[in-house]
């Protein structure tokens, strides 16, 4: 189906906005402000005029007061004629927990200060109330609310989505006017296809259809999130508001040349750049990418300087206890901190006060991503926010650099949204049942009015209810029904007394992750606690895998309970980088731009141009300082005069011979492209060798190792339209699709993380999926959870679609393949090949593997014995 | 010599005589302790039906009809009690084997106490099975192995027959690793012994030749009734379900 064009809203005039607002709050409004914001004069009207809004607007430029505005202002023309009903009548829903702050600003207090204007001038007003319902509120607060129900209640998707089912509380949404979905853009994910449905059940619930207005930082495209905030069939507004702060970005690299400085002197070397940034500005905010490494840079910090950084700095990532986290929040917003230094967990909207500077230490992945976060910098519109990049490695200087023009040239990366998630669609569908008795059609129907469910065949729908009805298991008796579907009057409903205290404990699609204590288990110091891992990791690794933790390197041996015990002492490489399981993937948009500065790169080099003039351009191209020109010269001089430069037109495959063969791809289209293209070669090629293939993943490209790798025959076989059977084959066995099976599991509520008031550990959750996966296997290959986690592996891990389009380049001969040997791996593969293998492709028959072993064995064994003799 | 028994490997199990099938450690109930009752389909006990078919059909292929069948301990893996589903497999487990068994002798099948099976006998009772800590047959002592009792070092005794340590093993060749049970073979205090791996299909067992496995036994010394050290001097067997054949690996210490 091809994506509907929403019309844009046009900016309206400033007396008509006044026009319509009560004396009340026009004086509150103009005692606080001069004019009205470019967001403002897109929204306020529309939503007085009660129309479907989606505004997208970068920080600052009063998205939140925009959206309430309206609002405030008929609530309080209600309470002047005593005409509030007991009533919800504004939902605001926002994935963040802690808005509290924005809330206050931009609701609470506007509130308190009409009331107080109205008191001065003796209009007396109906007290107009404002509940918040998160996963923190009391019993008591919730009692509280039923009897003296909230005129705007605040919540989470979560919350929202319990409230749907809880019996009173419904009672409450008879007639919601306004629904608020704030932050937006960061809801391409299952939360967000969660609150979709959550929506249609709302509308579904209220007699009036309540406004959706969408309130996203800048966002692309704009025509498909409006069409998620809207469903289907139902008209809305775009508003763009481009101006916003201006931006001073630039990249720095710690030292004059990446590549040859050692080790230690880069580091100290970009620790000292971080230093001299952050003491020259008032408070900082430092980016990394994973959690890891916002640990290891606050205590380089504290190290390298102790008398500068003690009290000043913390740590602020979604690890860390809540209260951790608010603790940092008011430190910030209290001045009290120098320097905070977060993963991803400060991107959104949370308030934190005034940050004149902001760091991003490695690439973030994405121009949307970049500008999101250099916009916390200087909070008010017309500040100029600071960002600048501190590049790690060569790689990363680069894709910094090619970042850093798109953001300064507003390029946006577009965000995926997840469609037809049979898990949460179990969720939100018992929920339904919770609720009431469904007619099967009516329950498809409302369904389908979801962007996320639109194109949901009636073949998937089916196989959930036959899931949820029980009808998929072995044995009946042992299988938990959790919904009834009576196939004569086409009626679902819930089963069980249990069913409302079920879903409300488990309900929620963002998985678990839990931490492992990583436990010396011999030697000096045995028994002792080294740190932490997550437990994505945990999955990844095998005995004998080493890793970096804490900058020393460990092997991997058991794991016994929530405790993962290692050998230190270790001299061997990593076979395992234990960042990878939350890397976040460069953006397919992004690296398409990064590769097109490669191929112009070429260009310059193939014309001969001389140093200068190709430096020159680089400045020119990318907005940078000459040093950093220089070192990105340099690096593509490396690689143009040794091999040959990869670009966007050209995928450079290159060959050598190490302690393995390896074949390297530089195919520079982001980790979620090249994590499927590489599994689907490797697959075929596995099949033809009978050799196990070693895969080593990254954005700009992927390699294989092994003792047979028979490419040609592989590439000859591959195309657009079979990709997709072969991956599924090809993900058939992995780790990675059994640990999205358990998510998917438990969102699906297969496993239960919480029954009867006990919780289930992670530990248990995945021995329960172990098993169940082994049993679905056993009864259907479309198992609905199996089919979805199948799903999310090759759609919202990998991405399939645009892997298509990459091969229809190559069939087109749009790009083209272009294969070389080399005897060392060329200086665009070295970071891809140092960085170590990120899965094994399993292939070879275990009995043949036993007679091959058990021949070689033989060997050993005769020739001793020779030797004996 | 005429009192010497006859042994071979027989998937997962040894053959003695060509009429006595004895395996070990099947862990009847380890799907319930570890996983949710709530939609979670069981399939130990009709997998391990499949198992218990397999070999049959094997058998009768060469022709051999089995007398007796004994089960080497851990038939049931809750420690604590029976529980209601332990209850019904291990019911139905045992009265399936027993259509297995040719003949209508006493004592046609028999089971060795191990560790985990308190509380067994409330349902051996009821089937009128003989559940005993050791059992000798000719020259051969059955004994689950978490504990050695004096009978078993009789001199008359020449051949151990022991489970519960699940012995795996672990083959790596740079590109690839596995995983295999196997068999251990060779002799120790003078005697001739065999550690079975474990029956159950729940998982394979403990890696005897991988570092990781290694350490952890030493510090459970006292888990098996072979130290760590004799352990090694055993020969490893693996049992290829597949076309029937034995590999022998050479002394475990070797590997």
């Amino acid at each position: 189906m091809k994506q509907i064009i929403y019309p844009r809203a046009k900016l309206r005039k400033f007396a008509e906005i006044v026009g319509v607002l009560d004396p009340l709050v026009e004086e509150w409004f103009f005692s606080k402000f001069s004019d009205f914001s470019e967001s403002q004069l897109y929204g306020v009207m529309n939503v007085h005029e009660r129309k479907n809004i989606l505004i997208s607007a970068p920080t600052g430029n009063g998205k939140t007061l925009t959206s309430f505005l309206a609002i405030l202002n008929y609530l309080i023309r209600l309470a002047r004629k005593k005409e509030l009903e007991e009533k919800i009548y504004c939902i605001y829903a926002s994935p963040l927990k802690a808005l509290n702050n924005d809330i206050y600003v931009n609701l609470l207090r506007p509130l308190e200060e009409i009331e107080h204007i109205a008191k001065i001038k003796g209009i007396e007003l109906q007290k107009i109330r404002v509940g918040l319902r998160t996963g923190d509120t009391t019993a008591y607060e919730k009692q509280k609310m039923l009897k003296k129900p909230p005129h705007i209640l605040i919540t989470t998707p979560e919350s929202l989505a319990i409230t749907l089912t809880a019996k009173k509380f419904i009672e409450l949404f008879y007639c919601v006017e306004f629904v608020i979905i704030d932050e937006i853009h960061s809801l391409g994910n299952k939360r967000g296809v969660y609150l979709s449905i959550s929506l249609e059940r709302l509308e579904d619930i209220s007699k009036m259809t309540p406004v959706r207005i969408g309130l996203s930082a800048t966002v692309a495209p704009l025509d498909e999130v409006a069409n998620f905030l809207v469903g289907m069939g139902r008209e809305c507004l775009i508003a763009e508001v481009k101006a916003g702060k201006k931006a001073d970005i630039k990249v720095l690299t710690g030292v004059e040349d990446l590549i040859e400085t050692d080790k230690y002197d880069l580091h100290s070397s970009m620790y000292g750049l971080i230093d001299d940034l952050v003491q020259s500005h008032k408070t900082t905010v430092i980016f990394t990418n994973t959690r890891a490494a916002t640990e290891r840079v606050v205590s380089h910090l504290k190290d390298m300087f102790p008398e500068k950084y003690l009290e000043n700095i913390d740590a602020h990532h979604s690890a860390l206890s809540k209260e951790h986290r608010f603790n940092v929040e008011d430190r910030l917003r209290n001045g009290e901190l120098k320097v905070v230094v977060t993963s991803t967990s400060l991107e959104l909207g949370i308030d934190i006060g005034y940050i004149d500077l902001v760091i991003l230490l490695g690439s973030p992945k994405g121009s949307a991503r970049a500008l999101q976060r250099i916009g916390r910098a200087g909070h008010k519109l017309h500040d100029i926010s600071i960002g600048r990049f501190v590049v790690v490695d060569r790689d990363d200087l680069v894709e910094c650099a090619v970042l850093a023009k798109e953001a300064i040239e507003k390029k946006i990366d577009r965000i995926h949204i997840p469609k037809n998630c049979l898990d949460v669609l179990s969720q939100q569908i018992y929920g339904m049942a919770i609720q009431r008795v469904w007619d099967k059609k009516e329950m498809f129907e409302l369904l389908k009015k979801s962007y996320c469910y639109r194109n949901l065949s009636k073949e998937d729908f089916m196989s959930v209810i036959s899931y949820l009805a029980g009808e998929y298991a072995l044995e009946h008796r042992h299988v938990y029904a959790k919904i009834w579907y009576d196939k004569e009057t086409n009626e679902i409903g819930k089963r069980g007394k249990l069913a409302r205290v079920i879903y409300m404990t488990n309900i929620g699609t963002i998985p678990e992750e839990s931490f492992v204590s990583v436990v010396l288990a011999g030697g000096a110091g045995k028994g002792s606690n080294i740190g932490m891992i997550d437990e994505g990791f945990l999955e990844k690794i095998k005995p004998g895998d080493v890793f970096v933790l804490g900058g020393k390197k460990y092997q991997f041996m058991y794991t016994k309970g929530m405790k993962a015990y290692v050998r230190g002492g270790i001299t061997r490489n990593p076979t395992i980088p234990s960042w990878f399981s939350e890397m976040l993937p460069l953006s397919f948009d992004s690296a398409l731009d990064i590769g097109r500065f490669r191929k112009l790169m070429d260009e310059k080099f193939r014309l001969d141009l001389g140093k200068e003039k190709i430096i020159e351009f680089i400045r020119e191209h990318c907005y940078c300082e000459k040093n950093v020109a220089l070192a990105i010269y340099r690096y593509f001089y490396e690689q143009y005069h040794f091999a040959q430069i990869p670009h966007s037109k050209k995928i450079v495959i290159e060959t050598y011979r190490g302690e393995k063969n390896y074949i390297i791809f530089h195919s520079l289209y982001g980790r979620r492209v090249n994590d499927a293209l590489s599994r689907a070669i490797a697959y075929l090629m596995g099949q033809k060798a009978g050799r196990d293939i070693e895969i080593g993943i990254s954005d700009n490209g992927f390699y294989f190792a092994g003792e047979r790798l028979p490419i040609d025959e592989a590439l000859t076989l591959l195309n657009p339209k079979n990709l997709r059977q072969i991956l599924d084959e090809a993900i058939e066995k992995t780790e990675v699709l059994k640990r999205r099976f358990r998510h998917c599991a438990a969102r699906s509520l297969m496993i239960l993380r919480n029954y009867k008031g006990r919780r289930k550990s992670v530990g248990k959750q995945q021995m329960s999926s172990f098993f169940l996966l082994s049993a679905i296997n056993k009864i259907s290959k479309d198992f609905p959870i199996l089919k979805e986690a199948r799903r999310e592996v090759l759609e919202d891990l990998m991405d399939i679609e645009k892997t298509k389009l990459v091969l229809e380049w190559i069939n087109q001969g749009d790009v083209v393949l272009e294969k070389i040997n080399t005897k060392l791996p060329s200086p665009f593969a070295l970071n891809l090949v140092l960085q170590g293998y990120s899965d094994l492709l399993k292939i070879e028959d275990k009995i043949e593997f036993l007679k091959r072993i058990h021949k070689e064995v033989m060997k050993d064994i005769v020739k001793k014995k020779e030797k004996e003799k | 010599m005429k009192n010497r028994a006859k042994i071979e490997v027989c998937e997962d199990s040894l053959l003695i005589d060509k009429k006595i099938l004895v395996f070990g450690d099947v862990h009847l109930g380890l799907e319930e302790s570890i996983s949710s009752r709530h939609g979670f389909p069981r399939l130990h006990l009709k997998e391990l039906s499949e198992k218990v078919n397999r070999i049959f059909t094997a058998l009768k292929k060469r022709k051999i009809k089995i007398t007796k069948i004994i089960i080497l301990g851990d038939l049931k893996h809750d420690f604590g009690s029976v529980t209601i589903s332990e209850w019904g497999d291990v019911r139905k487990f045992l009265q399936k084997l027993i259509t297995f068994i040719d003949g209508d002798q006493e004592d046609k099948l028999i089971i060795v106490k191990g560790n985990h099976d308190n509380y067994l006998n409330t349902i051996t009772r009821k089937e009128n099975i003989k559940l005993v800590q050791n059992y000798v047959y000719k020259d051969v002592c059955f004994l689950h192995g978490h504990e050695m009792y004096q009978e078993c070092l009789n001199k008359d005794i020449k051949c151990l027959i022991l489970s519960h340590l699940h012995p795996a093993i672990i083959f790596d060749d740079g590109y690839k690793s596995e995983k295999f049970k196997c068999f251990l073979k060779g002799k120790w205090n003078k005697k001739m012994v065999y550690v079975m791996p474990g029956f159950s299909l729940m998982s394979i067992g403990f890696s005897l030749n991988e570092v990781i496995d290694k350490d952890y036994k030493n510090k459970n010394d006292d888990f098996f009734i072979i130290n760590n050290k004799d352990l090694q001097k055993l020969e490893v067997i693996v049992y290829n379900n597949k076309d029937g054949e034995e590999y022998n690996f050479g002394k475990l210490k070797n590997l």
